[in-house]
Parts: C-alpha cells; structure tokens; sequence
C-alpha cells in the first residue's frame, strides 16, 4: 500500500501489491522518505517513477529504464507523457490522470497500454499517487508501472476475454461492470458507464472506486445512502448468485435519477474466495415508478373517498404523498374566490409548521407566487424537473419569501391544477428536497390524475354538503312555516274565542259595530292564512311543473294599482309613504291574478323590510315589455344575498325575525319567467332595494325570445 | 297604571291581544319589538306584565329579556313567553321568563297565566 500523506484520506485505497516497503514513509517526514527512497533498488518488475508536481520525471528505477527501453540519464527531466501512447497524450489522459491522483490521492487503472521509446505498446497496471509534505505542500507524485502480460491474474484475463467480447457486450441494454477482489473495476460496457455518469465503459475502468462517489449517489430501497463498496461487498452471502437488489442512483452530473435492479454473481477460487465480481444491472426505473403510481394513485382514492370534509381529506391526502411521491406537498384550493392553502405536509412535523407559517406569512393570490396564479388560470400542469433560480423566483410571492423558500431547497416541482366539473379550483404541488428525485412526465401524469381524483373527491363533498344545507333549509322551513301560520292562527282563535263570549253575552255587552269589526279581522286572520296555504301549494305546483297561466288582455296599471290599494294600509301602519305613479297604458296578454301575486309579493316586501320609509311603485310599457318597479330605502341587500333571495326558502336576513315563508320572491320569479319575463333586483345594503318585474307584453313575443 | 305591555312584531296578533284584553277590563299598551318596549318601560311607570314575543326583528324576546334583567329598575317585572316555538320549557329557562303561552293561544290560559303571573300593584 502507499501510505503517502494523501488528501483523500480512505482505509479502503485499492492499490496493487507492492514490495516497497521502503517507501512506506512517516507521513511527517515525507520530503524525507521521499528523498531517501532509492527507486533503483526495487524489485525486478516494478517501474517506481518519481515525477514532479508538473509531471516532470525526477528519478526512476532500474526496472523503469528496462520496462520503457529508455537510460535514466534521457528520461530524467521529461514528462512522464512520454511513457503513454501518442493518442493517449491527444486525448490529454497525461494530464487527467495527474488531475485524478492529485484529487484522490492514490489511482490505480490495469491494463492501460503504455509506451516504450522503440514505440512499441504494452499493457500495464499503473498506480499513481500524489505525495504531499508535512505542511500539506504539494511534492510531486509517485508511479508504480507493472508490465502485465505475463502475469495477468484469471480475473485479468477474464476481464480482458469481456473487453475482446465488447462490441457484442455495448449494444446490451443491461449495464454490466466486472470487479477484481479488492473492488477495482476490471471491465464495464458503456450502458454502466452511462449509469454512472462516465462518456463510455473503458473511462470507467480509469476510474478508481473511491472516484465514484463524486460521480454518483446510491440509495437502497429504503432511501439508505449506500457507497459503492457497499454494493461490491455488502449483499455477498457467500453463494455465487445473490439475490437481486433494487437500488436507486443519481447521477451527479445531470441529475438523472434511476432504480436498477443489479444481480451479483462472483467467480470464486478453490478457498471460496471470491477472484471475480460480476453486477448485471436492470434500468426498472418505469416499473418502480409505476408501482409508486398505482399505490400512490390508490391511497389517495382510498383517502380521498374515506371522508366527506374535503379539507380534512385534502390534508390526509397531502400527508400521504410525503415522503413517498414528494417532500413537500401544498393543497391550495380557492374559497369563495381566494386561494387558500389547505394543506401543508413534510415528513419532518417541525419542518411542516414551519412551511405552514411560511404559507400564512405569503397567502397565495390571483397573482403570485406566479407559477400557481398560472396553474390556477390556465388549468395546465406545471413540471420544473430541476428547480433553478429562476423557477423559484416563480414559486415566491416577493423576495423576502424567495430568501425563505431557499432554505427548504426545492429541487424538482410539480404543479398540478385540482379540477372540478371542468373548472380548476385549486392546485396541488409537490416537490422534492432530495436530489434522488428529478420529476419526469411520468410524475407529471400522475399528478394531473390525483388532482383529478382531489377534484371528484371535492365537488362529492360539495354535493353532499349542499344536500345537507338543503335539508337544513327545510328544517328551518318547517320551523318557520310553523310559527308563520300559528301567528294568524293565534289572532284568529282569540277572536273567534272572544266572539262567542260576547254572543253568549255573560262577560261583555252586545255591539253591532265592535261585532262587525271583531268579524272583519278573523276574516283577515283567515285571508292570511289562506295565503300562506296558497303559497305552499304554489311551491308544490311550481316543483311539479303544473303553473298553468290564464292569459288574457289586461293592462298592467289596473293590476298594479290594485294591488297598491290594498296595501295602503299596511303602509300606512308600518309609517310607510306608498305612492303609485305609471308612464301610461300598458296591455298585455298575461295572468292578472298571478302578476297581482308577483306585484303583491314586491310591495309587501318592500314595505315589510322598508324601515317605515317611503316605498315607490312605478308601472309602464317599455318597447315590447311591461315593467313594475317597486323602490324602497329600507336595509337593503347585501351583495352576497343578491342572488340568494330567490332560492326556494331563502331570505336574506338570514335570523326569522322578519315574517313570511320566504317561498314570495322565488314564486314571484317563477310566475314571472312563466310569463317569458323576470324579476330582477339592484340593491345597496342599508339603502334600501329596487325590484323590477319584467313581462313581455304577447306571448308571442315570449316564446320567441324564450323558444 | 298599565296592566299588560304586548311586545310582538305581528299586527294582527298585537291588535286582537289588546283588544280582548281590554274587553277583560286590563289596561293594555302595545310594542312592536323588544327595543320599544324598553323605551315605553323607562318612560313610564313599570306595567304589571309583560307578555313577550319571542322572535322579532331589530330586538327579539332574548335580547329584551336580557336588558330588562340588567336594568335593576326593570328587572322585576314579570314576563311571560308568547311563542310557536315548540321547545317552549327550554326556551323559558333560558329567558329566565316567568312562564309561557303556546299559539295558537286559549284565550282562557291567557287570561289565567297573566292573572297569576301579574306583579302587585
């Protein structure tokens, strides 16, 4: 072994055999052993070349003058180039492979073609080391050449029977390397050598195994850093043939990230001691990733259809594809117009709180972080394989937050948009911390599914909470249904309580006039409740599709102004200005009873939430329509209520404090798209509301506009 | 002095129950939700009763109930819960009301209840 003072410090250096004892030198007297050691005084077969740190030879042995057929005295102040082939010194290997011993400290490469000074070609196996002194300074580097052809070892030449066989082995798809006992590298095709990162399979062989840790990460199935040696030595049991072992590489360089499935088989001598190491690797990577998919794809409509709180499932969602499918995955759904974050997972809980707090420091907006806006506007899956500068620019919201993402390091990302009955409405993003993932399009693809499957897994939700709220409103409807008809119930039983005590005549005297009144108000009691029954069964008729108009020619002022007549009262009662005004004769072919319901049903509204201001009725024919406006400067409409108001059971002031079935205005819309038309309202909260009913005067005009 | 106060939004409901109580010989005043009813309480002398609707707009039979029992000066008169409402006992304990009357009402239980329920003059 050389044991220079080396700055790659390793116990497992793989070096050749060596007899130089002598050179074995106290790393703190380098300059010393360095000086001291005699090369002429090796053995017969090992060239020892002493070069400079600018691979300049210094001194040699005697082995050295005979292997290369050149006097010590001509060799002495020459680049060590001139010991390997022309092409060699063309493809600049001198140079590299001072670079390499310089880096790692020590290099071995078997069976490199050498040159002698006559110019003929020999095979050798060289090791070269760079020697630093006791203050680190750089010394120079030291060769051991071993001419190879008659000593070749039965792994050698196994090795050299693979290399003959390379043409053949090269256009094989699996990736096969051939290791000597120690480790080193005998022979790999160029499918391994692109596995790990290197142009083809004889710059594999050139490369030392401590070299391959710079050029790639290996993971075990478990996502367990494991080192070269590791698959080298590690899996053997001792049999021949091993087990497959799934392993998953990076390769630093470009980023590619494979899972290959290697199997192992090892030439042992008669003491069982393993002489050969053969790995035959399999790229399973799609298939590793499929099953991923298909289990991922499968927990998550598992999860998803496990619960019918959405955001409950959401989070449960994105707990689930850390850190299988990610290190990180967002749920960001949009509420009532905003994005919100939903969901925040990483498999570290300190690191989640973290994320979240970052989330709710930088709320996502229509506009940034851009790459979501952009999902979010386009409904277009996002893959950024490699996260770079640029891309995280598009994941922050402004440069405080861009400062912050940096700590967690995103490295690969996927944005995929959550869809629902073809609307997105969220994004669901994951990304990878670890460099052992790179997002591919197969990632893409699943992402695109699962936020599908978010999507159904949402809008079901949805649905079933709207069938709750519809039942919740018929409960309230029921309830409120109750206490509107036991109000006129009440009032009508104490009147005709009262009556018959003042018929029977014990308690009270007889009067015609007070008689006549107590008659006139149960009959209204009994108006009123006859109108809620109506309005019920309105509902029903309208529900089963059986609103049949009774058209005939009348003119929209005569209905309104009835209807105002009648209403002067409560108008009046309530402190309530009702005033009635028209823009002329308007006739129609329309169902007066039934627009004096629509018309009715506007007044008492607006005197009913009208705050005792004045209410405004205004009629008129306009173009081919009748229009009745009915203003007042009560509370008002909130702008969210607008829509609402006409739902079945529906009512803006959402506590039951103002009467009524709240069927009026979804009735009065219905009668009124009966009739080819519509109501519609503008209101400002607090400043009072105005109601337009809008009928085509023929129903002829109608049907055309609405056939 | 007024015997009974009638706090409820409904009209129709109001009127007849002033009526009728008057043909029973009570004196009657009338009060469209629980905020007039407060402003008759504090400008006159206290009624005897107080016969409370429970759901009305602007100010509702719990927030009247809740203010009447903060002012020390309004606290004692005696409330009695007019309601459709069929969870009327757990209503009642919550308003802390005196008692209750169901609507659609027996003239009869009305009359009863307020005589019994009625402060001292």
């Amino acid at each position: 072994m050389f044991a220079f003072s080396s700055r790659a410090k390793r116990s497992s250096v793989p070096a050749v055999r060596t007899p130089l004892g002598e050179l074995q030198g106290n790393p703190g007297s380098v300059s010393a052993g360095f000086a001291s050691a005699d090369p002429t005084k090796a053995g017969d077969d090992f060239a020892v070349i002493m070069l400079r740190p600018d691979g300049r030879i210094a001194s040699w042995n005697w082995a050295a003058e005979r292997v290369f057929g050149l006097d010590t005295a001509h060799a002495l102040g020459q680049s060590f180039a001139c010991l390997y082939p022309r092409e060699a010194v063309d493809a600049g290997l001198p140079e590299h492979d001072l670079a390499a011993a310089l880096e790692l400290g020590t290099t071995v490469v078997h069976e490199v073609p050498r040159r002698r000074s006559d110019g003929t070609i020999f095979r050798a196996t060289v090791s070269l080391g760079a020697v630093f002194g006791a203050d680190d300074s750089h010394l120079g580097f030291v060769e051991v050449v071993q001419r190879s052809e008659r000593d070749a070892s039965p792994a050698q030449r196994y090795a050299d029977s693979l290399a003959k066989a390379d043409l053949v082995l090269r256009s094989v798809h699996d990736a096969i390397v051939v290791q000597d006992s120690s480790g080193n590298v005998l022979y790999a095709n160029d499918a391994m050598a692109t596995a790990c990162g290197l142009p083809d399979g004889a710059a594999m062989t050139r490369t030392p195994l401590e070299g391959f840790p710079r050029l790639l990460e290996v993971f075990d199935e478990q996502g367990k850093p494991i080192t070269p040696l590791d698959i080298t030595f590690a899996y053997d049991t001792g049999a021949a043939t091993v087990e497959p072992v799934l392993f998953h590489v990076r390769v630093r360089k470009t980023n590619d990230s494979r899972w290959w499935l290697v199997r192992r088989t090892s030439l042992r001598d008669e003491q069982g001691r393993p002489q050969l190491i053969i790995h035959v690797g399999s790229d399973v990577t799609d298939t590793v990733r499929a099953r991923e998919a298909a289990s991922s794809l499968a927990d998550a409509t598992r999860l998803l259809s496990a619960s019918l709180d959405y955001a409950t499932t959401l989070r449960t969602l994105a707990e689930a594809l850390v850190p299988r499918l990610a290190d990180w995955a967002v749920v960001i759904l949009v509420e009532e117009g905003t994005p919100r974050q939903v969901a925040v997972a990483h498999p570290d809980p300190t690191l989640t709180a973290r994320a979240r707090e970052l989330w709710e420091r930088f709320p996502v907006t229509a506009e940034r972080p851009l790459s979501i806006a952009n999902v979010l506007r386009t409904g277009r899956a996002r893959l950024f394989p490699y996260v770079n500068e640029e891309t995280l620019q598009s994941f922050a919201t402004n440069e405080e937050h861009l400062s912050l993402l940096r700590e967690f390091q995103p490295h690969s990302a996927i944005f995929a948009p959550i869809v629902v009955c073809g609307r997105t409405v969220g994004v669901l993003a994951f990304s990878a911390v670890s460099p052992r993932r790179a997002y591919d399009d197969a990632d893409l693809d699943l992402a695109v599914e699962l936020g599908r499957r978010a999507g159904n897994a949402i809008e079901q939700a949805r649905l079933y909470r709207d069938a709750q709220r519809a039942v919740h409103l018929r409960d309230e409807f029921l309830s409120i249904a109750a206490h509107e008809l036991r109000t006129p119930l009440a009032a009508l039983t104490l009147q005709l309580q009262s009556l018959k005590m003042t018929v029977s005549g014990d308690a009270l005297e007889h009067d015609a006039d007070r008689f006549q009144g107590r008659i006139d108000k149960t009959l209204r009691q009994s108006n009123r409740l006859a109108r809620l029954v109506d309005g019920l069964l309105d509902v029903s008729r309208i529900a089963g599709g059986q609103l049949d108009l009774h058209r005939q020619e009348v003119d929209l002022r005569t209905i309104v102004s009835g209807v105002c007549e009648r209403f002067a009262e409560d108008a009046e009662r309530a402190g309530s200005e009702l005033s009635f005004s028209n823009g002329g004769p308007c006739m129609g072919s329309w169902d007066a009873d039934r627009l004096d319901q629509v018309v009715s049903n506007l007044v008492s509204n607006a005197i009913k939430y009208g705050q005792g201001k004045p209410v405004e009725v205004y009629c008129t024919a306009d173009g081919d329509n009748g229009v009745v406006t009915v203003s007042d400067r009560g509370i008002g409409i909130a702008p969210e209520n607008l829509e609402r108001i006409f739902g079945r059971f529906e009512r803006a002031v959402s506590e039951r404090n103002y009467g009524g079935l709240g069927l009026g205005l979804w009735i009065a819309q219905e009668i009124a798209q009966a009739h080819g038309g519509r109501v519609e309202v503008t209101s400002t909260a607090g400043e009072g509301a105005v109601f337009r009913l809008v009928v085509p005067r023929s129903s002829v005009s109608a049907e055309r506009r609405h056939g | 002095m007024v015997d009974v106060l009638v706090v409820d939004d409904d009209f129709d409901l109001r009127d007849t129950l002033q009526e009728i109580l008057k043909d029973f010989g009570y004196e009657v005043a009338v009060a469209g939700d629980g905020r007039e009813a407060l402003a008759w309480m504090r400008s006159h002398e206290l009624p005897r009763l107080v016969l409370l609707d429970w759901m009305m707009p602007v100010c509702d039979g719990a927030s009247f109930r809740a203010a009447q029992l903060a002012d020390a000066r309004l606290a004692s008169v005696p409330v009695v819960l007019l309601t459709a409402d069929i969870r009327l006992e757990e209503k009642t304990k919550a308003l802390d009301a005196n008692a209750y009357v169901k609507k659609p009402v027996e003239l009869d239980t009305l009359i009863d209840t307020i005589r019994r329920h009625s402060r001292d003059s």
